[in-house]
């Protein structure tokens, strides 16, 4: 990670705190489907490795996801498709440019390194 | 404004359809534009939908076994972008079909809701569908990465009978060493010196670009400001046509693609190390998922 990276996700963090503490309280069924405070039908994407920390959730596609910090800052953090029933691409760059990385429905990557270092941009159900 | 985009960029159709994109435009195979590892991440749309639909009558079958309905969803149609080069490589018969597929796209991309959107809120069926954290399984992936899933859902239950059982790890294996290939590939010099001459031919045609992926995002600008214009959205077709192809020219004359290529097969050496058996078993896995994606099961189910 960058020392802007760093820098960048110390200032956010602060910012989404409070959000995952609201999301957590009174959330915790026994056997949960998904990451706790990942909504029905969304791609989460979590601050932390392992679905810690604030979440923040697409449920459409989007061509410019620079304005929400954990994907503009998707390295070291976490992600979980939480679709009802299609898959989504993801990009590093704005417009779905580039190498797109497919989170199947249902599965989560628990820690996202150096080479998805941002998400960009998202596409459901095209594969 | 997604809409007004959609219906000005449609009253000007038949232009574009003058212009030489087909009523199916954007679908022409990518050719031998290169990715890595022989393209072993990605389908094209007559395999993707084969998959998604096989996946879904398994997926159906599974949770009506469980006493839930599932209703299946289809694959959105008319993106053209889903099969561009992870490279931003353009072929001249792409770009004078369909430029970059970005115009051609919002004129026929068709969304599907979500048939089971109304699940949101059961959890019971949710935990069949997804599975539950119970049951959950990590996988690691090369750079420290992970994924998972859990091994109780009708998802992963299709998946296995679709897929084979070790299909995903592959999978998620060569999409993190298939990206170090291309930011490998990127880093090389012979690329930035191709990518220099390219970049020299764009500016002679008087056409201001740095990398490869400028002159697409130039168009995604301008069909996000005029989009919804009818007045302007003739020029846009034009315009993207036009740039497309001087793009594709000028890739040629620099001997972008076969550049690309080269590099291409010293940096997999690099990446793959020993892992060629890895890749041998995901090509087998994927042929045979292919094939029983064309034959499915009469019952859909194991």
């Amino acid at each position: 990670m960058t020392i802007k990276s760093r820098i960048a996700k110390a200032a956010a963090a602060t910012a989404v705190a409070g959000a995952a503490l609201f999301t957590l309280v009174g959330t915790a069924p026994a056997a949960q489907a998904a990451p706790s405070g990942c909504n029905a039908g969304g791609l989460c994407v979590y601050w932390n490795a392992n679905y810690g920390g604030g979440v923040q959730t697409v449920y459409q596609d989007n061509n410019d996801l620079s304005q929400y910090t954990n994907f503009a800052h998707s390295q070291g953090g976490s992600a979980f498709n939480n679709g009802n029933s299609c898959n989504v691409v993801v990009y590093a760059d704005k417009n779905a440019q580039g190498q797109g990385w497919i989170l199947y429905r249902g599965q989560g990557w628990t820690l996202i390194g150096d080479n998805l270092p941002t998400i960009l941009s998202n596409r459901w159900c095209t594969v | 404004m997604k809409t007004r985009t959609t219906l000005a960029l449609a009253a000007v159709l038949l232009g574009l359809g003058a212009a030489g994109c087909s009523s199916s435009g954007g679908t022409t195979p990518p050719g031998a534009l290169p990715r890595p590892f022989g393209g072993v991440t990605h389908y094209d749309e007559r395999q993707r939908a084969a998959l998604h639909d096989a996946e879904e009558v398994l997926v159906t079958g599974c949770m009506r076994e469980r006493g839930f309905a599932y209703r299946p969803q289809g694959l959105v149609t008319g993106d053209h972008r889903v099969d561009a080069n992870p490279y931003g490589l353009l072929s001249g018969d792409q770009a004078a079909d369909d430029g970059f597929g970005v115009i051609s796209t919002a004129l026929n991309l068709k969304q599907a809701a979500d048939p089971n959107q109304d699940h949101d809120a059961d959890q019971a069926w949710k935990a069949a569908l997804l599975g539950t954290d119970a049951h959950q399984v990590t996988v690691d992936l090369p750079d420290h990465q992970q994924f998972y899933y859990n091994s109780d859902s009708c998802l992963t239950q299709a998946r296995d009978t679709l897929y084979g059982p070790d299909y995903f790890r592959l999978f998620n294996t060569f999409q993190v060493l298939g990206n170090k290939v291309v930011s490998g590939v990127q880093a090389d010099g012979r690329y930035t010196t191709a990518e220099g001459h390219w970049r020299d031919c764009m500016s002679s045609a008087h056409q201001s670009a740095a990398h490869l992926a400028d002159p697409v995002a130039v168009i995604d600008q301008r069909v996000k400001q005029d989009g919804g214009d009818p007045a302007k959205t003739h020029d846009l077709i034009g315009g993207e046509l036009s740039l497309a192809k001087t793009s594709a020219r000028c890739q040629d004359q620099s001997g972008l693609a076969a550049t690309v290529e080269q590099i291409q097969s010293d940096v997999e050496k690099t990446v793959l190390g020993t892992d060629q058996p890895l890749l041998d078993q995901l090509r087998g896995l994927r042929r045979q998922a292919l094939a029983r994606a064309s034959h499915p099961s009469p019952t859909g189910t194991r």
